[in-house]
């Protein structure tokens, strides 16, 4: 296992390295200049702009700017924002927590209710539990997700008021929306228990960010769930005696699971894309909008290291979901 | 009286008993509910997006800006956006273009992944390889991000003939979302090109490119259907999504994404401009998503006649 989990670490490098290529060609063919923000500056005269490129090595040749780029990377230098001119990993390690701390919510609680119903859903087969559950997951899969954040705000945040307002929990006099529509925290004025209020301005972002995964993870724990009651030693454990509960949860459970965990190690890239829609509907202060500013200002070593971690973050959660099948299903051996 | 059969009898039957698969298919297709219920929705909207806007008397791209946010109506169905125009007649007008977007995108990435898929399962090797790892890497940069940096990049007309109009977010949406299809089609020709009738097809003589379109192509076709049809709700969905983030196709043209790009602050006293360019998007996708569905059951080969 070790050994198999230190090859594959390896063969990220040649992977991480020719996405590097791909991604930074074209973003420098993109004519967005990182300095265009400077160009209406009446205290920067061509001149200095012209110097700054020249110190920036902008008009290098493609081969030369990467090689820079790369050469400072493996040093560990990620090179400074040209919009903030602070360090990119300044700017990343600022955002990457708040999109993570959104996104694992999401997942967990996608899971955590997906698994029970799509167990008893296909145990229920047909039943009108399992009808219900099936039709909700295939309206759940259709649904634009962005739509469904803006339909979360116009209902909780607009139209319903927050009966608590006025409490101790909620010091703040009504009106006061159910559910706040943007912000991670309060800001300002006397804020309420940090605790309640970050719960608060979570729920609506993480119902939005969790659905589609709920959908997609419901489905599958059903469609595994019942290839797997077909089985023969399912009708064995049964014939011998043991609880439904026992068969269910100790015998099929395991096995049902597999198709999910692909399921998963293919969507997590998607994450990302959620996390975007997200974090731009619910003013949240993450990665993805980082990305999206810094796309249409041409900033491109922080572009680059989004990047980077990014597809990083990818390889490194798929191999974790190949070793979670390895847990799940013993018949499978890395060497 | 012992019934003769006569041979026109006879051939009737033997034509029903040897039903072509297109039919059973059709009959199978046809008792799926939820699809046929989708086909009918879908057919609306097709028709509403062709019809609405050549016989209303709104103009969909005009502004009036003395009626701007006005609730919905007996006049205006769905109400009005914030520089006066139909919601309603102006969610047909964009579905045209949401329609279009989200079908010519499936066209380029079916034809991308099955080609590559089709190539990498025949030849295998270092051709299966090289493509494979393509499609690995393509499946490691978040679609969303790549996506935004390739628009861009087109947008500012690196490539003249994809800079304008929907050409850009049609070819983005292909280049991002062709390799399921890819995988998909490769597991297919894999398996195929073991069988013997390709065996014999290649003892007779048949050339590669020949085995690839004209033997193999039609027996892997079942799956690239069904995902060719779940892939239009997707492409809708990017398209909406890009748009909604202005990275998409640019008003004045209505899409259903870009009719909610400003929706979100006008919704505080407009909700209804976030509400039904929406529900266009989802009643579409779902429509689309049941018939894949059908499809999928429908040319299942493990039905029992």
């Amino acid at each position: 296992m070790t050994r198999y989990i230190i090859r594959r670490l390896i063969q990220a490098i040649p992977v991480l390295f020719i996405i590097s290529v791909i991604v930074f060609s074209l973003i420098q063919i993109s004519p967005n200049n990182p300095l265009s923000a400077m160009q209406n500056n009446p205290n920067i005269t061509p001149e200095d702009l012209l110097r700054l490129e020249q110190e920036y090595g902008l008009n290098d040749p493609l081969p030369v700017k990467y090689s820079k780029w790369l050469g400072q990377i493996v040093q560990g230098n990620w090179g400074d924002s040209f919009v903030t001119h602070r360090p990119v990993l300044t700017e990343i390690g600022e955002r990457l927590p708040n999109t993570l701390y959104l996104s694992l919510i999401a997942f967990v609680l996608a899971l955590i209710i997906a698994i029970p119903f799509g167990l008893i859903s296909a145990v229920r087969q047909y039943s009108l539990f399992d009808h219900a559950v099936t039709t909700i997951a295939f309206m759940g899969q259709s649904i634009p997700i962005f739509w469904f954040g803006l339909i979360l705000i116009i209902v909780f945040s607009v139209n319903m008021q927050n009966p608590l307002a006025g409490t101790a929990l909620f010091p703040h006099p009504p009106p006061l929306p159910m559910f706040p529509g943007g912000g991670m925290t309060t800001l300002g004025e006397s804020p309420p228990d940090p605790l309640v209020d970050r719960v608060w301005h979570l729920v609506l972002p993480v119902s939005m960010l969790a659905v589609f995964q709920l959908a997609q993870h419901v489905r599958y724990m059903r469609a595994g769930m019942l290839d797997v009651l077909k089985m023969d030693y399912i009708r064995t454990a049964t014939a011998k005696g043991l609880r439904e509960r026992a068969v269910i949860l100790k015998h099929a459970f395991k096995n049902a699971a597999i198709p999910l965990v692909t399921i998963i190690a293919l969507e997590i890239p998607a994450l990302f894309n959620g996390a975007l829609f997200t974090e731009t509907i619910f003013s949240w202060p993450g990665m993805g909008r980082l990305f999206f500013n810094s796309a249409e200002r041409g900033d491109y070593t922080v572009l680059m290291g989004i990047l980077m971690i990014s597809a990083t973050l990818i390889i490194f959660f798929n191999l974790v979901a190949d070793i979670a099948y390895a847990f799940l299903d013993p018949r499978i051996r890395f060497d | 009286m012992a019934a003769i059969t006569s041979p026109q009898t006879a051939l009737a039957k033997a034509a029903q008993r040897y039903d072509s698969l297109t039919s059973i298919a059709w009959r199978h297709f046809r008792k799926h509910r939820p699809a046929m219920l989708g086909v009918g929705v879908l057919s609306l909207l097709v028709l509403g997006a062709i019809l609405v806007p050549v016989v209303t008397a709104y103009d969909p791209g005009k502004t009036h800006i003395l009626d701007k946010y006005l609730p919905p109506s007996a006049e205006h169905w769905m109400g009005t956006d914030g520089l006066g125009r139909d919601l309603f007649v102006r969610s047909m007008d964009g579905g045209r273009t949401s329609l279009l977007v989200g079908l010519s995108a499936m066209v380029l990435a079916i034809l991308i992944g099955t080609t590559i898929g089709a190539f990498a399962g025949f030849y295998g090797g270092l051709t299966d390889n090289a493509l494979m790892r393509l499609a690995d890497i393509m499946l490691t940069i978040p679609t969303l991000f790549l996506a935004i940096v390739l628009i861009q990049l087109l947008r500012a007309g690196v490539i003249p003939f994809l800079s304008a109009g929907i050409a850009p977010i049609v070819f983005v949406i292909a280049i991002t979302s062709w390799m399921p299809t890819a995988r998909l089609v490769r597991a297919s020709y894999l398996s195929i090109k073991q069988k013997e009738f390709i065996e014999a097809a290649r003892a007779a003589g048949a050339k590669n490119w020949r085995l690839i379109i004209r033997h193999i192509l039609p027996n892997a076709i079942s799956p690239i259907i069904v995902a060719a049809t779940l892939r239009i709700g997707a492409a809708i969905i990017t398209e909406a999504g890009l748009s909604f983030l202005g990275m998409g196709v640019q008003p004045p043209a209505a899409t259903w994404g870009n009719m909610l790009k400003n929706a979100q602050s006008e919704i505080d006293y407009a909700p209804w401009t976030a509400i039904f360019p929406g529900l266009f998007i989802f009643f579409t996708v779902i429509s689309v998503n049941y018939i894949g569905d059908g499809l999928r059951d429908a040319l299942d080969p493990h039905h029992v006649e």
